[in-house]
């Protein structure tokens, strides 16, 4: 039974929908956000040089 | 030959081979040579752009640009490959059998020859061609004869290592294929369908055409069957970069994987879409219809998808440890990573410069916005910042633990401190000289040249300091080259120990789901790939033999 008890509790810890993961949503957010800058930033270079 | 069970595969004490390792070894020591040759090379470079130094003995400043690129793009990233996905495959399939190994070896010589004698001709500046070799520059025949056997001896190694893991499907049928060895094999695969396009070119237009046999050679198809092999290139060279970050990092870290099943995936993005995206190298190249060229933009944009995929991955496994490791706030997980163990931070800190790669790549690849960066020493900054930053610092990680893992010894501390000494040298010269290339590059300063005042013209003048800079930051990396060396060799040599180096292999956090099973039908997979191919590629290739093209005669300007 405790054994059984064990196995579910790590199998619960090693579920995905239990991990926190606020930074990584916020890293990947980060990562996209820098993306739009740098574009949009040469896309201005771009237009100006036209 | 026995494969490895499920168990033996996460097994710490599960070791690569012993016959195995000696093929690893034998192509870790190329990737040390070349690592050395190439790097002195590319100190010279940057010494003479800057304007203060001349190249004695009568080298060229082309000539040892030329050995700058074959050697690290093609020589050691190559040797680097195939030696860790033998290790790979050896240390989660199970040893490779002697025919297996057998091709191993004979693809290690066929590279081998093949490396000496495009050497050959380079030191004989007989080849001051640039490792990309657009015509209309003609070098000798033995050059091309030379990367065509080290191509050859690539597929003859890739073979055996795909003998070995359809040998462990086989005889593990329905069972989830070890991670590692379905890595390999992608890359593999693409490998093998995107070196059509360079094979035909060297076989059919170079070597008649700098024999003699044909007058002149269709530039436009010639630079188009490069590039259809030259960007799926940039992909073999990371695949094997990515195989650490997916799979063996989160060991390192002590910690399991984020998706088993969401690396499959990225791995086979990458081989549907590193392939029929070459033309966006050729944005600014006449011949070329525009809709052809949108289409390519396109499917190049598409990379996007599995690239955030891994860092979303990443991030994952990082913040997963440092929350195990008490870390309750949003970020403060940062602070809790190793950043005493080498094997992560130079890791870390080649996918720290992958970010303003992969952004460049995205301005690089986007249409008429190609023309603010085309042909200047921005690129030169772009891929020194993808291939010579976040691969080779995880070539460097993979060979911290490989090497004493392949030869019986252990990572101690002062190859450890070594290797924190490697990651920030090497972070310090690569971001002042990417820096400067790509500062110099906005600015217009072109790429492929060598020092000129440009007669006094004043927008010349503006990128001096950045070539100086460029100098400083090459400096830098060619002390990081010899900080490498040395704990290359500190890792292989010393005294022998029974608690050998472990090659870290993570279990993932959905590792008992069942396996996914198109992931792993590999005629689906070729067809995909071989379809968007066909698509990306037929009417332009076509239109390149139906518009009578002007061929072009050989020229030697060197």
């Amino acid at each position: 039974m405790t054994e059984k008890k064990n196995l579910d509790k790590k199998n619960e810890e090693d579920s995905h929908q239990n991990m926190d993961l606020r930074g990584t949503f916020m890293m990947v957010l980060f990562l996209g956000g820098l993306m739009l800058l740098s574009w949009f930033g040469a896309f201005i270079l771009f237009m100006e040089r036209m | 030959m026995t494969n490895f069970t499920t168990a033996q595969m996460f097994a710490p004490h599960t070791k690569v081979d012993s016959k195995d390792s000696k093929l690893v070894l034998a192509n870790m020591f190329w990737v040390a040579f070349a690592l050395l040759i190439g790097g002195s090379a590319g100190l010279l470079q940057t010494l003479v752009r800057s304007g203060q130094f001349e190249l004695p003995f009568g080298i060229g400043y082309y000539q040892l640009l030329t050995l700058h690129g074959v050697i690290l793009a093609l020589v050691m990233t190559f040797f680097f490959i195939m030696g860790f996905q033998i290790a790979a495959l050896s240390r989660t399939a199970g040893p490779l059998n002697n025919k297996e190994r057998r091709l191993g070896w004979i693809g290690f010589w066929v590279m081998t020859v093949g490396t000496l004698m495009a050497a050959v001709m380079i030191a004989t500046n007989e080849a001051s061609v640039l490792y990309t070799f657009y015509a209309p520059l003609q070098a000798h025949v033995i050059f091309y004869i030379g990367l065509t056997l080290v191509i050859v001896g690539t597929w003859l190694s890739a073979l055996g290592q795909m003998m070995r893991y359809f040998r462990w499907r086989k005889e593990n049928k329905g069972q989830k294929t070890p991670l590692l060895s379905y890595m390999t094999a992608v890359n593999n695969l693409m490998w093998y369908v995107c070196t059509i396009g360079v094979a035909t070119t060297v076989l059919f237009q170079f070597i008649p055409w700098s024999v003699g046999w044909v007058e002149t050679i269709n530039i436009t198809l010639s630079r188009t069957l490069f590039w259809y092999f030259g960007h799926a290139l940039v992909y073999f060279w990371l695949l094997p970069a990515y195989m650490v970050w997916y799979a063996v990092m989160p060991k390192i870290l002590g910690t399991k994987g984020f998706s088993d099943k969401l690396a499959r995936l990225a791995f086979v993005l990458f081989l549907f879409f590193s392939i029929p995206v070459g033309i966006h190298h050729q944005l600014v190249d006449p011949g070329i219809d525009a809709f052809w060229k949108g289409l390519q933009v396109v499917l190049t944009f598409m990379v996007i998808i599995p690239s955030l995929m891994t860092a979303f991955s990443m991030f994952a496994v990082f913040e997963t440890y440092g929350r195990n490791k008490g870390a309750t706030g949003l970020l403060d997980w940062f602070k809790k990573l190793p950043w005493s163990d080498a094997r992560f931070v130079l890791v870390f800190i080649g996918m720290l410069f992958f970010v303003p790669g992969g952004l460049g790549g995205i301005i690089n690849a986007s249409g008429q916005m190609n023309q603010l960066v085309h042909n200047t020493i921005w690129i030169v900054g772009h891929f020194h910042i993808t291939v010579g930053a976040p691969v080779v610092l995880t070539y460097f990680a993979a060979m911290l633990f490989l090497l004493p893992h392949i030869t019986g010894h252990k990572i101690d501390r002062i190859a450890n401190r070594l290797g924190l000494m490697l990651a920030y040298t090497w972070a310090l010269g690569m971001g002042i000289m990417s820096a400067a290339m790509h500062f110099a590059g906005l600015r217009g300063a072109p790429r492929r040249s060598t020092f000129s005042e440009y007669g006094g013209a004043p927008v010349a003048e503006e990128w001096i300091t950045y070539q100086v800079m460029q100098a400083v930051g090459g400096s830098f990396l060619f002390i990081a080259i010899i900080i490498a060396i040395l704990m290359f060799l500190k890792l292989i040599t010393g005294p022998k120990t029974d608690e050998i180096e472990e090659f870290p292999v993570a279990e993932f956090l959905d590792q008992n789901d069942p396996p996914v099973r198109w992931v792993d039908n590999w005629r689906l997979l070729f067809i995909i790939t071989a379809f968007l191919v066909l698509i990306a590629y037929t009417v332009p290739i076509t239109q390149m033999f139906t518009e009578n093209i002007p061929g072009a005669k050989g020229f030697k300007l060197w």
